[in-house]
């Protein structure tokens, strides 16, 4: 019996369908506006939507969406039907927009939706998508300017929890995640690194949550890998890593293009060959594998598919420009920058690095956090590049920063226009070489978008 | 005979509480401003559990944290360090000390629900809890700073929810041309007392703000060596960039008062 909800649903389910088709007509991205019209005739629109069609969720500070794309490409290859919001339109809007415009699919058997969600914008979404699995990524600090503090946010995620019966699924080695574990243990999946496989604890430097949450005592570390992940330990009260029921046994070989690594279960070993460099995302292909266990699925074939993933998008993104490359790698806060850092110290490869920093609301309004990460390091190993670029909407305060980090003035250019900049520091490479581009957000749209155009690359609505 | 190289002894308290987005920028300004004058800086990092003694340093920082960072450092602060820190106050020692790090250094701090939590001491100052945080970019002029001879702009940004309000033993460092400033409402923002510098500016503040970072460094060389001239300028071709975009983007002018 269709009641008011009903009809409701159906007159915002119509009209987020036109004004779809009408901006797909004109080649627009319309990956927010349907769903902000239909929400708006239908707050609970999600809950109907969503009800007939198994949802993970994907929440965290970093590595929502590559953790996404992996977990997409893990659930197809195993012949499901994926629906994603794969723009990184993260929001209530751009969730409803995904929804509607996928919405006959959604009946389809055998078809999930894999959403990755905004960790403010989840606690408000939580009931009416009421997913079957989510994954917490990590946290860390980002974009205080927006959500004021870490405690919030982790209220927020706690809240949306609580508003569903989802497994949870997440980072064992962060000692912020865990506590989302805490108290809901019989519904909680852990995945990390074995400690086994971790750095020892002095070769990481961790700025964040060094004390315990529950008792102010602070950690002790048997081992760390990134940030303030690692084997953790509180003297205090007992608070510790939990055990990870999904783990990352050993680092077999690392490269430009990717990572094998043995990734565990229980007793079941297996080889994961992943497909996009960086240590972060062995930990976001950790999160993937043990997102699709909690969904139901094999250990051993879901690590099989990683190496399907299509990450791309500005994550980790190699271009082909002619006979030199860009690898095009977004940072958006501390911890995220630390690693693209590091990771651009190790290039054998660099004929130029660029920086491009916006402080648009989505990329935080406060820049203050380009001073946290450690880009000293570049300059400490003898690893700054031939060409060092600054540029975006605050290109005097990334070259100030730059300056500091002790990049000679002789190698340093500076412009507003990224788009021009990214040119010459790309002509200036030698051929065969790589040009390391770190935007932030809103910097990483604006000139993937040139990108797509000058080498056919897909946008970002495909 | 070899010249004998000066040394600045910079405490940092509580590094691993009170840091977050950009207090490390102050400290690689400070040190950097140091080097290049020929200066020594070394950086004692200082926490729970660490004793802090009035005498050993020249300028101690202290940077802002969240609030739990802040709770889990109150106790040692308050039973082992408050008293070390209001003597090296009183006897001339710099302080720099940011947002929360600012807050902690006067005498309360009183909630929201109206519960009163004793602070350091050391500023005749308090905070009060407000409901709606207070964000965004900022630009001050301090009297100080062009009494002083330097550029009298600051620019950084700012994010807290407490309100801090000056008592008469206390001026203000500078006044609110754009933003909030102590409490949004009665135009002063940070604080300075003897050689203790307060100010919610994130940012980083100093590397942009040179004229502030000389201005702190100044006033610790003067306790130590009794040198009480201005520092040899630097070439701050960058930091003036950096500082005139700030401005511009916030529609300042800096050749007017009121911007």
């Amino acid at each position: 019996m269709p009641g008011r909800g009903g009809i409701r649903t159906g007159i915002a389910v119509a009209a987020g369908g036109t004004i779809l088709r009408g901006l797909r007509l004109i080649k627009r991205g319309a990956t927010t506006l349907p769903g902000k019209v239909a929400l708006g005739l239908d707050p609970d629109l999600l809950r109907s939507l969503s009800k007939d069609v198994p949802v993970i969720a994907v929440t965290g500070t970093n590595g929502k969406t590559t953790t996404t794309r992996m977990l997409c490409a893990i659930l197809r290859g195993l012949g499901w039907s994926v629906v994603t919001n794969r723009s990184g339109a993260n929001l209530s809007t751009g969730l409803a927009t995904t929804l509607l415009e996928n919405r006959r699919r959604l009946r389809r058997p055998r078809t999930a939706a894999v959403l990755e969600i905004d960790e403010a914008a989840f606690r408000r979404v939580a009931a009416g998508l009421s997913p079957r699995v989510v994954v917490v990524t990590n946290l860390f600090r980002d974009q205080l300017d927006r959500y004021g503090e870490l405690a919030t946010t982790m209220q927020f995620l706690a809240e949306g929890l609580d508003a569903c019966d989802a497994r949870l699924v997440t980072d064992a080695d962060d000692s912020l995640c865990v506590s989302l574990g805490r108290g809901r243990e019989e519904r909680t999946l852990y995945y990390g690194f074995d400690p086994a496989a971790m750095l020892p604890p002095d070769a990481v430097r961790g700025t964040e949550a060094t004390h315990c949450l529950f008792c102010g005592a602070h950690y002790v570390y048997a081992g760390r890998t990134y940030g303030h992940l690692g084997d953790f330990a509180c003297p205090g009260c007992g608070y510790r890593r939990p055990a990870s029921s999904v783990s990352c046994r050993e680092i077999l070989e690392e490269d430009a293009h990717g990572s094998r690594a043995v990734f565990v279960r229980g007793d079941e070993a297996v080889e994961a060959d992943v497909p996009v460099p960086g240590r972060y995302n062995l930990y976001n292909a950790l999160a993937a594998a043990a997102a699709a266990v909690a969904f139901g699925e094999s250990f051993a074939a879901s690590v099989a598919q990683l190496p399907t993933t299509d990450v791309g998008f500005g994550r980790m993104e190699l271009i082909q420009a002619g006979d030199r490359r860009i690898r095009l790698i977004l940072v958006k806060n501390p911890a995220g920058f630390d690693q693209a850092v590091e990771f651009l110290a190790r290039a054998t490869d660099a004929g130029a690095a660029l920086f491009v920093l916006n402080d648009g609301i989505a990329d935080g309004t406060d820049v203050s956090w380009i001073w946290d990460a450690d880009l000293e390091r570049l300059a400490d190993q003898g690893r700054v590049p031939p060409i060092v670029g600054a540029s975006g909407q605050r290109v005097h305060d990334m070259a100030l920063r730059l300056v500091y980090a002790g990049v000679p003035s002789d190698r340093l250019r500076t412009s507003g226009d990224a788009y021009g900049l990214m040119r010459e520091c790309l002509a200036a490479c030698p051929p065969g070489s790589c040009l390391y581009v770190l935007p932030t957000y809103t910097a990483m749209l604006a000139l993937r978008a040139r990108l797509a155009s000058d080498y056919g690359l897909a946008g970002f609505w495909e | 005979m070899t010249k004998t190289v000066k040394r600045v002894r910079i405490a940092h308290l509580y590094p691993e509480l009170l840091n977050l987005y950009g207090d490390r920028g102050n400290l690689l300004a400070l040190v950097r401003r140091l080097a290049l004058r020929g200066f020594e800086a070394e950086v004692r990092r200082i926490g729970v559990g660490d004793a802090f003694r009035p005498d050993e340093h020249d300028l101690v920082f202290l940077g802002g944290g969240q609030d739990y960072e802040q709770a889990i450092l109150m106790a040692d602060l308050l039973a082992h360090k408050a008293a070390a820190i209001r003597e090296a106050v009183e006897d001339d020692r710099a302080f720099l000390c940011i947002c929360g790090g600012y807050q902690l250094m006067g005498r309360y701090y009183r909630t929201a629900e109206g519960r009163q939590l004793d602070f350091v001491g050391a500023l005749d100052l308090w905070t009060v809890g407000g409901e709606k945080r207070l964000i965004g970019n900022t630009a001050y002029r301090s009297d100080l700073l062009e009494q002083a001879g330097k550029d009298p702009w600051i620019v950084g940004f700012e994010n807290h929810s407490g309100r801090t309000f000056l008592g008469a033993g206390v001026k203000p460092l500078a006044t609110v041309v754009r933003g909030h400033g102590n409490n949004g409402d009665d135009g002063t923002e940070g604080a300075a007392y003897r050689n203790v510098f307060g100010t919610y500016s994130h940012g980083s503040v100093l590397p942009k703000n040179p004229g502030f970072a000389d201005l702190v460094l100044e006033r610790a060389l003067a306790r130590r060596y009794g040198e009480d001239g201005p520092l040899a300028p630097l070439d701050d071709a960058y930091e003036r960039l950096a500082q005139t975009a700030a401005l511009r983007a916030l529609s300042v002018d800096r050749s007017r008062r009121n911007g």
